[in-house]
């Protein structure tokens, strides 16, 4: 149950404000007697008191959640702007930065990118959603596609009364995500499957950690009401099929399969079906969504390889040499690719030789920015730097952070395949081979860093 | 002073801070920053010099990122490159980075103070200025060390400039702040005492800021300034608004000059020389007279300046308190204040009012206020101003006008602030215990109170009214009736039920006869109450009960009834299911004088100190009560908490108490015995409830098993029966026959120790006490065993909170496991930093061997006989010693006892001898032990001498334990 949420600006002042509960920041409510034995710091209502101890706290509040006075603050970032549940009951923590996040996508769905200019200019239609998708600090419906056909950017245009009970009966009815009557002259399907490694690895080349988040998102223009069935490489899968089918294909399967270690769902997908025969089926909604997230950790195919060589000269200068290796096939490109190297604090100087790319020293983030715009799979590039150092009084030893870095490639890192998606529409005259489909895989970097 | 000129601007700086200034984001902020710091390691990196102007510029630059939150570790070098330079803005922002930014590395301070001597000896004022300012903003043990000799010279030096001089005292008085020690005035005493006689006012303002705070650390030898500072006021107050120019502040003469020298006076006696004094009476006189004078101007800082001479003239003549002339005239102009719609006035003559209240020549003319504070604590908006004014009523109040004043505190009560009523309730409580000449109001009074604001009132009022209703025959009929009266309100606070229950249990039977509050009625409405109190109040109910049967016994089948049901006897909590399982058998069993014996009404409390005379004094400031006040005050509130529930008469608790020291496991015995065996009439069960409620009286009992004994408090210690032996450095010997009390203290740290032991293993609990007002910071604590002890204790320590606040105070568990035999102690260092000066203390564990006896009981046949066994001569270890203290049975058997083995009686032919038995359990092995000591009691006093025989099988064991006995007795 949130009690209310709040939309700040860089400086702490209130953009948005929307309070469901009376229990937040409410001097009156506090009751007098407990007023006084607050401190101060709670005594300004709960707009106030975060404004105080998270946006213009002394120290970076780096907990995305803050414990004030018994009111908790639950917040996120998008550039400049702080959006902040406040609540003072036990809540399920997830379910509120669920909820956030869900708010930053309708956001951005209804007016682009969340900026302090754009939250002002629609600061109506940003109420308007907020009472629609609370209610009594209880989430809603959240789907963008669903609210978008009853709160509209544009004037209103006068609805039907058949319309509105159409709409009404979508929402409240079993398939929120969906209304009836939906036509394309082209069915089309958009399938991307997104994946962000991450990456801890020791200097010598020992992976510490290293997982792989991923997203399976679609975007569907497809008549009727169609039931879709989606099949990818899982292991569990795999397997049953191997046991049953051709015993001599099981060793190759098993090598291409993969194991998810765990995956949610869009609500649009049966999950009593995938309980019982893990078979992905649903009706999607229409336009854009989120099929399924999901987590590995065994098996990754690591795309690039940093092998870092600092060596300290005396007090004063430090050599750094740094290789990066593309692992995967010679015939793919990954992009944008950027490596950056931490120098120390007491940096004076830095000149820096590399073979391919750019590379920079920037004062102001304390790192070397060595970017590269395209390397083909199993190549290997080089960069070394010489860094002259200040001598300090200080007696503290650098502390060597990790060399971390940035890079998209065309195949998923997980080794996620996409075996079908088959979509079965028994009222309208199309079948599975009258639907486009595409399909790309993008792979991204997570956290990916490197100790030197 | 050379003004900055525009050319100097720094363009660069203005042009960085602007950029940080437009930043939109933390982030933005750092990002800038970071590439100015860049920018700067650069350039000091660089190989060419830079000029002096941009040394400035940027070490301005670090000093604003510095003051912006960031941490600076480079720069210093060039800061200190500037203070060698010529230009007075160079040096200043040199000196400013190295007071702002300086830390105790030792190669820059030495570079540093070669600087400042360096100007100080330049004859450049401008430049000695500097100097000083830095040394003062500093002001550090180093700083000190190296000037604190130079500066004295400078200020009394007859060419030094004004200036200079001002700076020089103030820095002086800076550097003798924080290190006194280093201040030595010595041979410039006087000469400082005469820069009071000095031309520039500015000069003597600043000297006297030095001299008040010398002369309040060794007023004597600073005497002499007390004429001095006389004459100048004289001349100050006596001159025309005009006399003084620059030093006229919205015509009034010099008043921050006037308002030190009298603050100056208050730290002397009245001047014994007639002539100065006259002058001085003068002085103060003219002052009050000028208050009357119409004002000159509307200015507020006019009447700021005037009235703060003002008040420090009262505050003068309040210390003085010998003028009855000028403390009634100061009286009379601060009742003028009392109405002035200046806030802050009203507050100010409210609490110098407070003090001349307590003055006898003035203490009648205060009173004539009375209408005005009592209107003010009604009428006042500030709440701090209404706490003054109820400070003012209590201090005037007397014989004379207690019952207005504690009316009109009363009715206020129901309105006041949450911050300040349980002080009012404490001081109600306390005038009306002092000058109640009617006892009848006094019940009234504070029952009023408990009606008004129970929630404040703390448990000494409550038993305040209990002690003086017993110990007053005339009131306790009217006590009763009130009372009763009081508890058929239908909500009625905790603490009322409380004195209900007592007074009624106690004198019910003299308002018995009225048939409106007939026995059962009276039982009825405490009853009525019995299930919305807490757990001590029940108990307290239940004793009231078992008190009614013996007062009424018509009631009996009624109470009995009560006990008898499933929530009384049943009950989850101990205490109450004991009481009323021993009540209820009490009642059934025992003949009916039994019952009038044993619930006899209480006897007379000594007369003494009231206790919340105590506890309003801890209220009022922790510094102005020691802490061994604070002990007295809780110490009484516990003993005064078991006599408000002991069923049974005092001298039964002595008696009991005397025959039976015993120890907790004999009494843990008798305690789980009691409900079955409690055929003999009362004896047995009362003595095990008086043993749980007397904690206090019988330290010796309440020594092991604490989460048993829950009533015990744990402040047994300091009531130790034998005599405090001396401040020694073998702590061990205070420990060795008890297991709690307090370790170690000093003016900083107390240390408190708890410790049980089972078998071989041991739990101590430290206490560390902060006494200071000031954090302990890093406080570690270390237990080391030094050479074999090693591996023959095993101690580990919990860790402790590094952080000591204030006032605090920490605990820290030991476990001690014993694996063999041991002589030595394991050393307890204790490490921390107070005001940044490292403490460190290494103390012995009050850990020895006999911690882990087991007592035996073996009969005179065994004894002997194994005694006999262990009759080699290594096995035996005997002392004969001088008695240390007097040889009192009782104290012996308490202290063999408290030493761990069982006290065999009946064993040794000779009565006077002792004789005990134990066995020392350690991991690897157990070992017996024997011990005899033979007091010959008939010698003289003085003379008196033990021998103290121990045989064990092993003879380390008796030896160790024989070295540990013989400091004992």
């Amino acid at each position: 149950m949130i009690g209310g949420l709040f939309i700040y600006n860089h400086k702490g002042e209130v953009l948005i404000s929307r309070v469901y509960r009376d229990d937040i920041g409410k001097r009156a409510l506090l009751g007098f007697r407990f007023f006084h034995s607050l401190p101060p710091s709670c005594r300004r209502n709960a707009v106030d008191a975060f404004r105080v101890n998270v946006i213009h706290a002394r120290q970076q509040v780096r907990s995305p959640v803050t414990n004030i006075a018994r009111t908790s603050f639950f917040h996120v970032k998008r550039s400049n702007i702080w959006l902040a549940a406040v609540t003072k009951q036990n809540v399920n923590a997830a379910m509120v930065f669920e909820f956030l996040y869900k708010m930053c996508d309708v956001m951005a769905a209804y007016f682009g990118k969340i900026s302090e200019e754009n939250i002002k200019n629609n600061f109506v239609l940003i109420y308007e959603l907020l009472d629609e998708i609370l209610d009594f600090g209880y989430p809603q419906n959240s789907e963008t596609g669903a609210l978008k056909t009853f709160i509209t950017q544009q004037g209103i245009k006068g609805q039907t009364k058949e319309e509105q009970s159409q709409i009404t009966s979508q929402v409240t009815g079993q398939i929120g995500w969906r209304r009836e009557g939906i036509k394309y002259r082209r069915n089309e399907l958009f399938l991307d499957v997104l994946e962000s490694v991450n990456l801890l690895m020791s200097p010598q080349g020992q992976v510490l950690s290293a997982h792989v988040s991923g997203r399976v998102v679609m975007k569907s223009y497809l008549s009727g009401m169609p039931e879709c069935k989606f099949g990818m490489n899982d292991k569990i899968v795999i397997d049953k099929q191997g046991k049953g089918g051709a015993g001599d294909d099981a060793g190759k399967s098993g090598k291409q399969s993969i194991a998810i270690d765990d995956c949610t769902f869009h609500q649009c997908v049966r999950l009593s079906k995938f309980d019982s025969e893990r078979s992905i089926s649903f009706i999607p909604p229409d336009g854009e969504y989120e099929l399924m997230r999901y987590r590995t950790t065994k098996d990754i195919i690591l795309p690039f390889r940093v092998i870092p060589l600092v060596r300290e000269v005396g007090r004063t200068k430090l050599e750094v040499k740094v290789v990066i290796k593309s692992n995967f096939k010679p015939s793919l490109l990954a992009q944008k690719i950027e490596v950056r190297i931490p120098t120390p604090l007491n940096t004076s100087g830095v000149q820096v030789i590399c073979m391919k790319g750019k590379a920079k020293y920037k004062a102001s983030e304390n790192a070397i920015v060595w970017k590269i715009k395209r390397m083909a799979g199993m190549k290997e590039s080089q960069i070394s730097a010489e860094i002259e150092l200040l001598p300090t009084n200080d007696k503290k030893k650098w502390a060597r952070p990790p060399i971390s870095m940035n890079f998209e490639v065309p195949f998923a890192p997980s080794g996620l395949k996409v075996r079908y998606l088959k979509v079965f529409e028994s009222k309208l005259n199309y079948s599975d081979h009258d639907v486009i489909k595409w399909v790309r895989y993008i792979g991204r970097s997570g956290i990916y860093e490197t100790r030197c | 002073m050379p003004a900055v000129s525009k050319g100097d601007g720094m363009r660069g700086l203005a042009v960085f801070i602007s950029d940080i200034r437009n930043c939109k984001s933390k982030e933005a902020e750092i990002k800038r920053i970071n590439k100015e710091l860049a920018n700067i390691r650069s350039k000091f990196k660089g190989d060419k010099a830079l000029d002096g102007y941009s040394k400035k510029k940027y070490v301005c630059k670090l000093l604003f990122i510095f003051l912006l939150g960031h941490d600076i570790d480079f720069g210093h070098m060039e800061a200190v490159n500037l203070l060698s330079s010529n230009k007075y803005t160079e040096k200043q922002i040199g000196y400013l980075f190295i007071s702002v930014l300086v830390n105790s590395n030792s190669e820059l301070i030495r570079l540093i103070n070669n600087a400042i001597k360096n100007d100080l000896s330049s004859r450049n004022p401008t430049f000695m200025c500097l100097a000083l300012h830095c040394i003062a903003n500093v002001g550090s043990r180093e700083m000190a060390e190296a000037f604190a000799g130079e500066i004295p010279r400078i200020l009394v030096a007859g060419d030094t400039m004004d200036s200079v001089k001002q700076s020089a005292a103030l820095c002086l008085l800076r550097l003798y702040r924080t290190s006194p020690d280093l201040v030595l005035m010595g041979e410039w005493t006087s000469r400082v005492v005469h820069l009071l006689n000095d031309q520039h006012m500015g000069v003597v303002t600043a000297a006297i800021s030095l001299i008040t705070c010398l002369s309040q650390k060794n007023p004597e030898e600073f005497k002499t300034c007390v004429s001095l500072a006389v004459s100048r006021l004289s001349r100050i107050v006596s001159s025309a608004s005009t006399d003084l120019q620059d030093y006229t502040y919205y015509f009034v003469p010099a008043p921050w000059l006037s308002c030190k020298l009298l603050r100056l006076l208050q730290c002397y006696p009245p001047p014994e020389d007639g002539a100065v004094k006259g002058r001085l009476v003068e002085c103060l006189e003219t002052i009050l007279n000028k208050a009357q004078e119409p004002p000159k101007s509307k200015k507020v800082q006019h009447s700021n300046a005037k009235n703060a001479i003002l008040f420090e003239a009262i505050a003068l003549i309040i210390h003085y308190d010998s003028e009855p002339n000028l403390l009634v005239r100061a009286c009379n102009q601060l009742g003028q204040f009392l109405q002035h719609r200046e806030t802050n006035l009203r507050y100010l003559a409210l609490e110098s009012m407070c003090t001349l209240a307590s003055s006898e020549f003035s203490h009648e003319a205060v009173k004539t206020h009375i209408e005005t504070v009592i209107n003010a604590l009604k009428t006042e908006r500030d709440v701090s101003v209404r706490q003054r004014a109820a400070d003012l009523l209590y201090a005037m109040c007397d014989r004379s006008n207690a019952k207005q004043i504690v009316a009109e505190m009363l009715s206020y009560l129901e309105t006041a602030d949450y911050s300040i009523r349980e002080e009012m309730v404490l001081k109600v409580a306390i005038l009306a215990e002092k000058y109640a000449v009617d006892y009848s109001w006094y019940v009234d009074t504070i029952l009023n109170l408990i009606r008004i604001a129970g929630d404040y009132v703390s448990e000494e009022v409550w038993y305040r009214v209990i002690q003086i209703v017993i110990n007053r025959d005339d009131v306790q009929g009217y006590a009763a009736k009130t009372v009763f009266e009081a508890l058929q309100a239908p909500a009625c606070h905790e603490n009322m039920v409380k004195v209900g229950g007592y007074i009624l249990g106690e004198f019910g039977n003299l308002i018995a006869g009225d048939p409106r509050s007939s026995p059962l009625v009276q039982f009825n409405l405490l009853h009525s109450k019995f299930h919305l109190c807490s757990v001590p109040t029940r108990a307290l109910l239940l004793s009231a009960y078992i008190k009614f049967i013996n007062l009424f016994p018509e009631t009996k089948p009624t109470i009995q009834e009560v006990l008898r049901c499933d929530s009384q006897i049943r009950n989850s909590d101990v205490e109450l299911q004991q009481r009323a399982v021993e009540y209820l058998k009490l009642s059934s069993i025992a003949s009916t004088d039994v019952l009038a014996t044993v619930l006899e009404e209480m006897p007379p409390f000594p007369e003494r100190e009231s206790s919340i005379l105590a506890k309003l004094k801890k209220k009022k400031g922790p510094g102005a009560v020691s802490g061994n006040e604070l002990e007295e005050g809780k110490r009484e509130g516990g003993e005064l908490n078991g006599a408000g529930e002991r069923p049974g008469d005092s001298s039964a608790i002595g008696a009991s108490n005397a025959s039976t020291p015993s120890p907790s496991a004999d009494l843990l015995g008798l305690r789980s015995a009691a409900p079955v065996s409690a055929a003999p009439p009362s004896a047995g069960s009362l003595l095990v409830d008086v043993f749980s409620e007397a904690g206090p009286a019988a330290p010796a009992a309440g020594a092991n098993d604490d989460g048993f004994l829950s009533s015990a408090p744990p402040s047994v210690v300091s009531e130790d029966p034998a005599p405090p032996l001396p401040e020694s450095d073998e702590l061990l010997n205070k420990f060795v026959c008890k297991n709690n009390g307090v370790l170690f203290e000093n003016q900083l740290l107390q240390i408190g120790v708890k410790s049980e032991y089972r078998q071989n293993l041991g739990r101590m609990y430290l206490f560390y006490g902060n006494k200071t007002s000031v954090q302990f910071v890093n406080f570690t604590t270390t237990v080391s065993c030094p050479g074999e002890l090693q591996s023959q204790l095993n101690v580990q320590l919990k860790p402790v909170d590094p952080l000591v606040e204030g006032g605090a105070q920490v605990q820290q568990v030991i476990n001690i496991e014993c694996l063999t035999v041991f002589s030595d102690a394991p050393l307890l260092n204790i490490k921390f930093r107070y005001g940044g000066a490292l403490q460190n203390l290494t103390l012995k564990l009050p850990v020895a061997i006999n911690k882990f006896f087991q007592p035996t009981e073996m009969s005179s046949h065994d004894f002997f006989q194994r005694w006999k066994q262990l009759s080699q001569p290594q096995q035996e270890a005997q002392k004969i010693f001088k008695a240390n203290h007097a040889m009192d049975t009782e104290v012996l058997k308490a202290k063999l006892l408290g030493l761990g083995t069982a006290l065999l009686e009946k064993v040794d032919p000779n009565p006077d001898n002792f004789v005990c038995a134990g066995v020392i359990q350690t991991k690897a092995q157990q070992v017996g032990c024997l011990l005899r000591l033979e007091p010959n009691a008939q010698a003289q006093p003085g003379e008196q001498m033990y021998r103290l025989t121990l045989r064990s099988s092993k003879d380390t064991v008796a030896k160790r334990l024989c070295e540990l006995l013989a400091e004992q007795f």
